[in-house]
């Protein structure tokens, strides 16, 4: 029974994403390894989205299920199976933000909705192409990706650009404590309602205090997608922070994090802290 | 067993014979590899679970060969080595996407409510009348209420509560599956019956 229950305790750590370091890699083999594992991992993962749906959770871990449990992209095809099943059952069920409460687009209107994409997914496989021709002509040039990635970190770049103001208006504002300092149920989202160009994270700062700073804008998983440098913190009624622009049209509805490094009066760079972060789309 | 369409039947029996010498046996360890690889990729939030486990299996199967004769030891986790690679190639190329990309947001999310319970009754009243029912009493109650409905309905049907909690996760996962095939259906012009 001992066991069961710390085996059950594992499996909803991992889900959680908060799992202990090297308990991971013993975790995943034995979903390849201990059949009776496999099930009991996907028994507790419905339970787990259950006990989600009916507000069985503790604040922390719903923070932490809103975080990272859903930012796996089939997750909320489940969630939403698991409240229409509670809801037809007849359970009481509290109100949740996501996603129930997007709205039903018509399918004439989504079509409409899709035009956009459909327009700019164009322009991307014209660009692609052309990037790709001229990479058959020069093979020293970067690739499309590390285009792109210079792309967006000169926009990056100018929109963090210590001269430039933006109108409170056009931007969403979101304060992020470290990790290492979470507070118990902390709301990591951002709320990003169409049409605003700009997300400004506050990063408040932990520790050290550097002149200058560097965040790296990475996926939850830790890819890197960009980095910005040259930060420098300010500060404000939260205390020492750094503020970080991003371009809201580049942010999909998932998770990121910001792994932010300070300079060092050696020249190098120092960990500073890491503040993972929801998208969630309004 | 389901053989997966990529494969010869030749190089499925090759892999098979590597799992077990017991054809059953492999089977089943096979079936069970292929599910724990899904639930993998699942949870290392990729979108074609299902794809990336068959890339992952179509892999090893090109290596039986060579590898099969030395190889000690259990041989899933020979999968999960090749599996890591898979998801790290994956989240290579999926970077560059992430940079610009605004198709994935098309991916549908089950927003529509009023086709999501259309296929969720309609694959209700495709269940055998127990199981619905069972469904339905389980899942009408909050998290308490369940697992005293788990202990009274293990009663009723004479199985133990964790024999009950197994047969309500498989009637719900053939529920879901149902669903998902229905609002995909839905999604592609097929109209409810």
């Amino acid at each position: 029974m001992e066991l069961l229950t710390k085996e059950e305790d594992q499996i909803r750590k991992y889900l959680l994403g908060s799992s202990e370091p090297g308990e991971v890699e013993d975790l995943e083999t034995r979903l390849l390894t201990d059949d009776s594992f496999l099930l009991e991992f996907c028994m507790l993962k419905d339970e787990l989205v259950d006990d989600y749906v009916v507000g069985a959770l503790s604040d922390d871990d719903t923070a932490r299920f809103d975080a990272h449990f859903l930012s796996a992209p089939r997750r909320t095809r489940k969630l939403g199976f698991a409240r229409a099943l509670a809801v037809r059952a007849g359970a009481n069920i509290p109100e949740l933000p996501e996603p129930d409460l997007i709205p039903p687009i018509p399918v004439t209107a989504r079509w409409q909705q899709y035009w956009p994409v459909a327009a700019a997914l164009t322009v991307m496989l014209v660009a692609a192409f052309v990037a790709w021709k001229a990479l058959q002509d020069h093979s020293q040039k970067p690739s499309v990706a590390d285009q792109q990635r210079i792309q967006l970190e000169s926009e990056l770049a100018r929109l963090n650009d210590s001269n430039s103001e933006l109108p409170r208006d056009s931007i969403a504002m979101v304060t992020l404590k470290p990790v290492s300092v979470r507070g118990i149920g902390e709301d990591r989202r951002v709320l990003l309602k169409e049409g605003v160009p700009t997300v400004v994270l506050e990063l408040e700062l932990a520790g050290d205090v550097y002149e200058s700073y560097r965040a790296s804008l990475q996926t939850d998983e830790g890819v890197d997608i960009a980095t910005i440098q040259n930060l420098k913190p300010t500060v404000d009624a939260n205390g020492r922070v750094i503020r970080l622009k991003l371009p809201g049209k580049h942010l999909l509805a998932r998770g990121y994090q910001i792994k932010l490094s300070g300079l060092a009066g050696s020249g190098s760079y120092e960990a500073a802290g890491l503040y993972p972060f929801q998208v969630v789309k309004d | 067993m389901k053989k997966q369409s990529g494969l010869s039947q030749g190089e499925f029996d090759r892999l098979l014979a590597w799992l077990s010498p017991d054809r059953e046996q492999a089977g089943e360890k096979y079936e069970s590899i292929r599910r724990g690889l899904i639930e993998l990729f699942d949870c290392w939030k990729c979108r074609e679970p299902e794809d990336l486990a068959d890339e992952t299996i179509n892999r090893v199967v090109g290596r039986v060969d060579g590898i099969a004769p030395d190889y000690s030891g259990d041989p899933a986790l020979y999968f999960y080595g090749v599996a890591k690679n898979v998801r790290h190639e994956y989240l290579r190329k999926r970077q560059t996407v992430q940079l610009l990309d605004t198709a994935f947001r098309a991916i549908p999310q089950y927003d529509e409510k009023e086709q999501l319970f259309a296929c969720l009754d309609q694959c209700l009243n495709e269940l055998p009348t127990a199981d619905k029912d069972m469904v339905l009493i389980y899942y009408e109650g909050d998290k308490k209420a369940r697992i005293e409905a788990r202990k009274r309905l293990g009663e009723q049907i004479r199985l133990t509560s964790n024999t009950l909690r197994v047969r309500l996760y498989r009637i719900r996962l053939t529920l879901e599956q149902c669903v998902e095939q229905c609002v995909e259906a839905s999604e592609d012009g097929n109209k409810l019956n």
